[in-house]
């Protein structure tokens, strides 16, 4: 016996037996679960704690408790679950492939896009900061129905046209105390009165005439006198002449001012309340974030799903693999993807909602699962209170496809909220439709129906957030649509809403007339500030009126004494003919023919 | 060559000749299979249980490694045809169902093909290298010995002194 059996050797394999042994006891739990932690974390990109790892080797089933998955971007964890079972393939571990057939997975939680009331009201304790953050947001996400003071719009924006008229005004001001001081400079001067005085000398001179020399005389002293008129004429006329320009210049002036104040007000109200100003545009300003921010929500849930969905490129073996013949329900071997999941079965909880349910042909790399999809071909229906599931799928033909029907009938919700809107008292009637063929195309719709809500818009303050309130507020009901086309991998989806239109048609009003009331006092302000400036200028024009009167009395004065020289030398002139034409005659009734 | 240096040294030393026709034989299974397979491991458990040579044993199994890189494809072929064959059907479900079993990767092509190929081969192979060993010593030992390149490998130097020819059955 002993030529045939090696005693060393059964040393060696009894002591490698029992360091397994003690290692499968003590070491391969705590190892597994480190190794497990640190590939998931790596894998994920966001830290993976497992409270507890337990294999057993009898069925080769292995059992984690306490999986949680961090939220990179928040405190706590993204995934929570309590109690994770499952037998792995054996011989694709071998191959660093993890493949599961059945999968228990009870007490998961996830973090929803949706922020319900019950996790709004666990946590009071932040509200100060948070109510402290929507402060410090208000004034960008309300801009839309800011409107300013009038008042600070009129000084802000400094009324060029009025400070043109202004510099208008102190203009004139300088010609009417020009032409003002000319013309009480004239009116003082005593030469009208000498050259009146002088005139009625000469009326007098020219009544005594007594001969012809004398005549010829007192016609060159009038001659003389209507020189120095004539002198006087085309001074005060030269004097006019300046004048009329000047009040000609004035005058166009304020007739160009006359209408600044329409102008001034035409120019700021295109300014301040532009055509572009509509309720659409003001709706898109206040609630443009808010649709935004379900589409960052998608994409920040995709993100942390992603990881799930990426496959790796596996290296190519040194030996010829080999084929795996199956004789049950797991794929082929070489075949197989680094993750695949036969089915799981789910229960959990998310935000106070809990369900059950079941994860089916999930994959890492879902298009070589094809030749085994032949093996899930049926339907399945479930219901839960008043929501109705049900799933059809055949992956048997040479077009596999997967149709999802989902209804909710009624469902009554206390409270929802958006970022800002809360909608309290809410029945939501849901059907949605989706699709997914072996192409792996997502094709689907679905419409969400709110009735009954009772919105809320959130601690209103400021006067534009009351305004918002008040709009918000009699908003009774809006429907919900949302499409989903592309692939598993690379969904694309739209979501619509009435809402948008609800609120506008509220907010138009509302909007309409704030800016009826922003526009009558800015109108107001306007006008009163170019009126005080067209009146200043109005009175200095009557300045100038007063200078234009003043040398109208000057000529007037002028032309009486022109008039009377002429007058008298008209009538001495004629005085003087017949007089000559007496004696002439005289003198010819004395000869004798 | 040092494989076949290791193997005339083994022929004419001391050991029996199934302690060196079972290494060879079980070399086969380790070499023609994918290494890292179960069955490989209860083949080197039995490597260290059994008084065989193992040297001989180590050199041989990566001999046939080197071999089955040739003979892939047809251990391929031959695995296939043995997985798929309708009769074992049901024997291969049964072990389907089993964690071990499928961790021993039997249902693979390879394994399946190098196993049956090396049991098929080593089986026989085992007697029939006994026996063949056994006709060498004692009828070709002596001439071998006095050829003057075997005589300069100094392949019938041994260290215990045991009888050249016969030995342990």
């Amino acid at each position: 016996m002993m030529k045939i059996f090696r005693i060393q050797g059964l040393a060696v394999a009894a002591l490698l037996a029992a360091a397994l042994t003690v290692f499968i006891l003590y070491f391969l739990d705590p190892l597994l679960k480190s190794l497990l932690e640190k590939g998931l974390s790596s894998a994920l990109e966001r830290q993976v704690s497992v409270g507890k790892l337990e294999t057993a080797l009898a069925d080769f089933t292995i059992r984690l408790e306490e999986v949680a998955v961090q939220d990179p971007k928040e405190k706590g964890a993204a995934f929570w679950i309590r109690s994770v079972t499952f037998q792995p393939a054996p011989e694709l571990l071998l191959e660093k492939k993890l493949m599961i057939r059945e999968m228990e997975i009870r007490g998961l939680k996830a973090r929803v896009p949706f922020a319900f009331a019950e996790e709004t009201e666990a946590s009071a304790g932040e509200e100060p900061k948070a109510e402290k953050k929507e402060e410090e947001d208000s004034p960008s996400f309300l801009s839309g129905l800011s409107f300013p003071d009038p008042r600070k719009v009129v000084e802000s924006d400094g009324l060029p046209g009025v400070a043109k008229a202004k510099a208008s005004a102190q203009a004139l001001t300088g010609i009417k105390e020009r032409w003002k001081g000319k013309i009480d400079a004239e009116l003082s001067n005593e030469e009208l009165k000498t050259m009146e005085a002088e005139a009625k000398a000469l009326e007098k001179r020219l009544g005594s005439i007594k001969d012809a020399k004398d005549l010829l005389a007192a016609k060159k002293e009038a001659e003389a006198f209507m020189k120095k008129v004539e002198g006087y004429k085309k001074r005060v006329e030269t004097m006019q002449k300046e004048f009329r320009s000047d009040y000609a210049a004035a005058q166009k002036e304020a007739k160009a001012l006359r209408d600044l104040p329409e102008a001034e007000w035409k120019r700021i109200k295109e300014e301040y309340l532009p055509e572009e100003y509509t309720t659409m545009g003001v709706v898109q300003a206040l609630f443009g974030d808010e649709t935004a921010g379900y589409v960052k929500t998608a994409a920040e849930l995709y993100d942390r799903l992603a990881p799930y969905l990426e496959s790796e490129e596996e290296p190519a073996p040194p030996r010829l693999p080999g084929r795996y013949v199956t004789y049950g329900e797991l794929p082929q071997v070489e075949e197989a993807p680094l993750f695949y999941l036969g089915r799981a079965l789910v229960d959990g909880e998310l935000n106070g909602v809990t369900f059950s349910g079941q994860i089916r042909s999930l994959s890492s790399d879902p298009a070589k699962m094809a030749p085994m999809t032949a093996l899930f071909q049926g339907t399945e229906e479930g219901k839960y209170d008043n929501a109705s599931a049900s799933l059809v799928y055949d992956h048997s033909g040479s077009h596999p496809f997967a149709d999802l029907r989902l209804e909710i009938d009624g469902l009554a919700k206390e409270k929802l909220s958006l970022d800002r809107i809360r909608f309290n008292d809410n029945r939501i009637d849901l059907t949605a439709h989706m699709t997914v063929d072996g192409e792996r195309n997502l094709a689907g719709a679905g419409t969400a129906l709110f009735t009954k809500t009772s919105p809320a818009f959130q601690q209103a303050k400021s006067k534009e957030e009351k305004l918002v309130a008040e709009v918000v507020e009699s908003v009774k009901g809006f429907r919900v649509d949302g499409k989903i086309g592309g692939t598993v991998s690379a969904p694309a989806l739209s979501i619509t809403s009435d809402l948008d239109k609800k609120l506008s048609n509220a907010l138009g009003k509302v909007i309409d007339r704030e800016k009826a009331a922003f526009a009558a006092k800015l109108e107001k302000e306007v006008k009163a500030r170019a009126g005080t400036e067209i009146a200043s200028l109005t009175d200095q024009l009557g300045g100038l009126d007063g200078v234009r009167n003043a040398f109208s009395g000057r000529e007037e004065g002028r032309k009486a004494i022109e008039a009377m020289v002429e007058k008298a030398l008209k009538k001495e002139k004629k005085r003087l003919e017949n007089d000559a034409l007496k004696t002439l005659e005289k003198s010819l009734k004395g000869i004798r023919f | 060559m040092n494989f076949l240096v290791k193997f005339l040294k083994a022929l004419n030393a001391s050991e029996a000749p199934w302690q060196l026709s079972l290494a060879l034989s079980l070399a086969l299974v380790p070499g023609l299979t994918p290494m890292l397979s179960l069955h490989n491991l209860v083949v080197l458990f039995l490597a260290l249980f059994l008084r065989l040579h193992l040297g001989l044993f180590l050199s041989f199994a990566l001999l046939f490694s080197g071999v089955a890189y040739l003979l892939d494809p047809l251990l391929d072929s031959l695995g296939y045809a043995i997985l798929t064959a309708p009769a074992l059907q049901s024997l291969f479900e049964g072990w389907y169902q089993s964690s071990l079993m499928r961790l021993a990767a039997f249902n693979n092509t390879v394994v399946m093909g190098g196993l049956v190929l090396s049991l098929a081969v080593g089986i026989p192979g085992f007697f029939i290298l006994n026996r063949l060993i056994r006709l060498y010593r004692f009828k070709l030992q002596a001439f071998v010995e006095k050829l003057p390149l075997i005589g300069s490998l100094r392949l019938f130097d041994f260290a215990d002194g045991v009888p050249l020819s016969g030995g342990a059955k």
